[in-house]
């Protein structure tokens, strides 16, 4: 399986709360597209019909919300000295 | 956490989120190979850790509010049983989902989405009899995402910066179906005895006035799913409004309009 990486129940369930915390600091419109492609399973392509807007847009509030939340995720355990995840 | 550099082509970057996020088909993951051929990537998961833990984010967020005895039981319960749920681990049809990306980090977390899953199992189970939604509602609402083709998706709009600024939420609507649903945090617990929330339609093809959408109520703060119970057939909606009526609700509105949802033209 690969390097093992040691994390905890609480743990993860923190690494969940700082998501969804992160998620809140996010646009409506990058919520509402992450929500539906990874929760909801919807392609870009769906997701881009039934908001009416287009694709281009889906894709560009996904990917700048990702990064966003990448980054914050990252910062926080930057702040907490943690590492070890790659 | 190490962050590696994002690639510079913007081609490439789209392939790694829709990985992340929907998975890809075969020829798009030789499309990304070839990328990868000509420009190198440090790590072609770099999306993927944020991508499962917005899944999660979204599992924990739907299933509250569970009774703050119920979710220490069931975290009690994650960290006894943990490394003995992997058989309930549940089937997934994409490829690349968040557990399966989860599962390749590390067997460990793999583990406790699997628990996860579960848990969230249960938690299906509490909301089936949980007063505030109905039974199977969420699928429902999905069901009706997935398969309608004319589904409308719309954010909710406070009418007011100063009220109700703070919730969230959205309408999902089918003409063809005449069958929607309403979706709604943060809304504010109401008394039924004193007032009501009441929905309305603005669909001038039909008639100056809104239809009536029905009444609702809300009795415990978190998410909230209403089915859309249209008096009359809505043909071309343009607004979903919602106000607070006396209770039972009324026939033209009297009430302050708190909540829109404009179809986009």
């Amino acid at each position: 399986m690969g390097q093992e990486v040691g994390v905890e129940p609480a743990e993860l369930n923190d690494e969940v709360q700082r998501a969804k915390q992160a998620l809140s600091t996010l646009n409506e419109e990058q919520q509402n597209a992450l929500r539906l492609s990874i929760y909801e399973g919807f392609s870009h392509g769906e997701i881009a019909k039934r908001m009416d807007v287009p694709l281009g847009t889906v894709k560009t509030n996904i990917r700048r919300g990702l990064m966003r939340l990448r980054s914050m995720l990252a910062d926080h355990d930057n702040d907490d000295g943690a590492g070890g995840d790659s | 956490m190490t962050l590696h550099p994002m690639p510079h082509s913007e081609e490439l970057l789209n392939l790694l989120v829709e990985r992340a996020t929907t998975g890809i088909t075969d020829d798009r993951q030789r499309e990304l190979d070839q990328l990868i051929a000509n420009e190198p990537c440090d790590d072609v998961g770099l999306f993927d850790h944020a991508a499962s833990l917005v899944e999660l984010a979204f599992v924990d967020q739907n299933f509250e509010p569970l009774p703050a005895h119920l979710k220490s039981t069931l975290l009690h319960s994650a960290e006894r049983d943990f490394g003995h749920v992997a058989e309930h681990a549940p089937t997934r049809t994409r490829t690349n989902t968040p557990s399966n990306r989860l599962a390749t980090k590390s067997t460990l977390r793999w583990q406790f989405v699997s628990w996860l899953a579960t848990a969230a199992a249960i938690a299906v189970a509490v909301a089936a009899w949980w007063p505030e939604n109905s039974p199977g509602i969420h699928e429902q609402r999905t069901q009706l995402l997935a398969e309608a083709n004319d589904a409308t998706f719309i954010a909710w709009t406070a009418t007011s910066p100063d009220r109700l600024a703070d919730v969230e939420g959205d309408v999902v609507w089918s003409t063809d179906q005449q069958a929607g649903f309403m979706r709604f945090r943060g809304l504010p617990v109401n008394d039924p005895t004193k007032s009501q929330y009441q929905l309305w339609i603005v669909d001038p093809s039909r008639d100056k006035h809104p239809v009536d959408g029905g009444v609702f109520d809300v009795s415990v703060d978190g998410e909230l799913i209403v089915p859309i119970r249209a008096k009359l057939k809505v043909t071309s909606p343009q607004v979903f409004a919602i106000t607070k009526e006396q209770s039972g609700g009324v026939v033209v509105s009297s009430g302050p309009l708190l909540l829109v949802a404009k179809v986009p033209a």
